[in-house]
């Protein structure tokens, strides 16, 4: 038995879903509406206490952390395999899932929750805040900065240089191999790409043809694929890339 | 063959050091002075210009993660295996590695370097600091020399680290007290994340026979490893007295 619970496929939640399609593999999908603030239901926080998606349940087990899923998932549904053939390249998937989960996602959730959530549903706020005290400090923390747009230009500005270097270093790995561990689809492809969609959304200066045009070559490719194209099907709000939620913290130290 | 350029056996510097032992492997030590700040100069700049330390040089092939660095390690070479089998315990491995490396290892940083560095530092002059902070090749990583350099962390921001690591603690003892190991059975990269920077919290004092009788069997286990002694024994003064005192206090001969 294997249960998603998951919102947009976007930023975190679309990457076990276009592995799971990738692999052919059956689950029962659970839409959990973050900006309705249902993650922080009573219901929801008994699977995951921090209040995020997405979760996966395999057989009773819970498992948690985006790409961390994705590894249990190759582990446990080998094939096809999505782990690439040289452990050389394989380190890349490790070293691409840390920063996907430390650096992408906490950045580009911060700066699309400021520049283009926020704005949008900011009337509706008042209804998360009874929500938030049920969430463990560290998470409390991160929703307070966020229901009140309270974030300095300085916390912004790190999260855009975040940004930089980490866009940096996806055009020089893709001048280096066709994809982002090596010249086959990877998990590492799986890893990046939601949060690759939204750069356009949050830092569109830092993605142009003549500054990445190999990432936009990437985007492409990888966005033609059956499965992740099935899983972008998914989506209930017109374009997914484009909403936010507050994400995991920004690293705090180093 | 495999270079490690790296420092001591303390947090990211050490996992190669820890990990290369208990995998059997040999490997060169190529002492990057951290204290002399020689990871942050010229020489050491073109091995990596991200200026963080570890690099390991494995047969040619560069990697600077260092908890990618220990997967690397466990899938291309022969040796005991450090990553369980079972997909469920590797995803727990890989949960405690990145809770360690993401949450707790940088609380704990910040609370030492507060308490050690920022007074050492605060004797330089503002020409020393400026050319100093202009070697750091990370935006990153300047803010969080930079506040150090001006013993400038926010207090409430320690007291916040504190917490997480007497939740940590709490987390470790609860953990342990149904397994020996934290992902499961057997010891593995979680293992090597946790004690390369928690050699010493056997000389803590909510660490003890009494308070987390658990946590102090694991640590027991623990450092009694030939590869652990192994790795100490070459550590310098400080961080060998200390991982020294913390098996005396457990009861360890040496």
């Amino acid at each position: 038995m294997l249960e998603l619970y998951h919102w947009e496929p976007n930023l975190n939640s679309g990457e076990p879903i276009i592995a799971l399609k990738e692999k052919g593999i059956d689950f029962t999908s659970h839409y959990v509406d973050v900006q309705k603030f249902e993650q922080h239901a009573p219901a929801f926080l008994k699977l995951n206490r921090q209040g995020q998606v997405p979760v996966l349940v395999h057989d009773g087990k819970v498992i948690t952390e985006t790409t961390l899923m994705l590894l249990y998932i190759e582990a446990a549904f080998p094939q096809p395999s999505l782990m690439p053939k040289r452990a050389d390249d394989r380190y890349l998937v490790h070293m691409w899932s840390k920063y996907a989960d430390e650096y992408l996602a906490p950045a580009i959730a911060m700066l699309g929750w400021h520049q283009v959530t926020y704005p949008k549903i900011k009337a509706q706020l008042p209804a998360a805040r009874a929500g938030i005290s049920r969430l463990p400090p560290e998470r409390q923390a991160v929703w307070q900065l966020a229901l009140d747009d309270a974030y300095t230009n300085e916390m912004l500005e790190q999260a855009r240089s975040r940004l930089d270097v980490r866009i940096k270093r996806i055009e020089e790995q893709l001048a280096a191999s066709r994809y982002l561990a090596g010249d086959s689809y990877s998990l590492a492809d799986i890893m990046i790409y939601p949060a690759a969609r939204s750069f356009a959304s949050v830092v569109p200066d830092l993605v142009t043809p003549a500054k990445t045009p190999r990432l936009f070559e990437w985007l492409d490719k990888v966005g033609s694929r059956p499965a992740v194209r099935a899983t972008l099907a998914m989506a209930r709000t017109p374009a997914p890339e484009q909403v936010f939620a507050p994400g995991p913290e920004v690293p705090r130290w180093g | 063959m495999i270079d490690v350029y790296t420092w001591e056996p303390n947090a990211n510097s050490g996992k190669p050091l820890l990990g290369l032992r208990e995998k059997n492997l040999a490997f060169t030590h190529h002492y990057v002075d951290m204290g002399k700040r020689e990871h942050h100069a010229p020489d050491y700049l073109k091995i990596n210009p991200g200026g963080t330390i570890p690099t390991v040089i494995d047969n040619g092939y560069k990697m600077t993660e260092s908890t990618p660095f220990l997967e690397y390690m466990d899938d291309a070479h022969d040796g005991p295996s450090l990553v369980p089998s079972d997909p469920y315990e590797a995803w727990r491995m890989r949960w405690w590695c990145r809770y360690l490396d993401r949450d707790i290892c940088p609380a704990l940083a910040m609370v030492a370097s507060n308490a050690l560095a920022a007074p050492m530092l605060a004797g330089q002059t503002a020409e020393q600091r400026k050319e100093a902070l202009d070697r750091i090749p990370l935006p990153e990583r300047r803010r969080t020399w930079e506040l150090l350099y001006a013993n400038a962390t926010p207090k409430s921001e320690i007291e916040e680290s504190q917490r997480r690591i007497s939740a940590c603690i709490a987390l470790m003892e609860e953990t342990l007290s149904k397994q020996p190991y934290l992902a499961g059975a057997s010891y593995s990269l979680a293992e090597i994340v946790a004690l390369i920077t928690m050699y010493g919290w056997p000389l803590r004092d909510d660490v003890g026979e009494a308070a987390t009788p658990h946590l102090w069997l694991w640590f027991k286990r623990c450092l009694s490893r030939p590869a652990y002694k192994a790795t100490f024994d070459k550590a310098n003064a400080f961080m060998g007295g200390r991982a020294k005192d913390a098996r005396a206090k457990l009861g360890l001969a040496e």
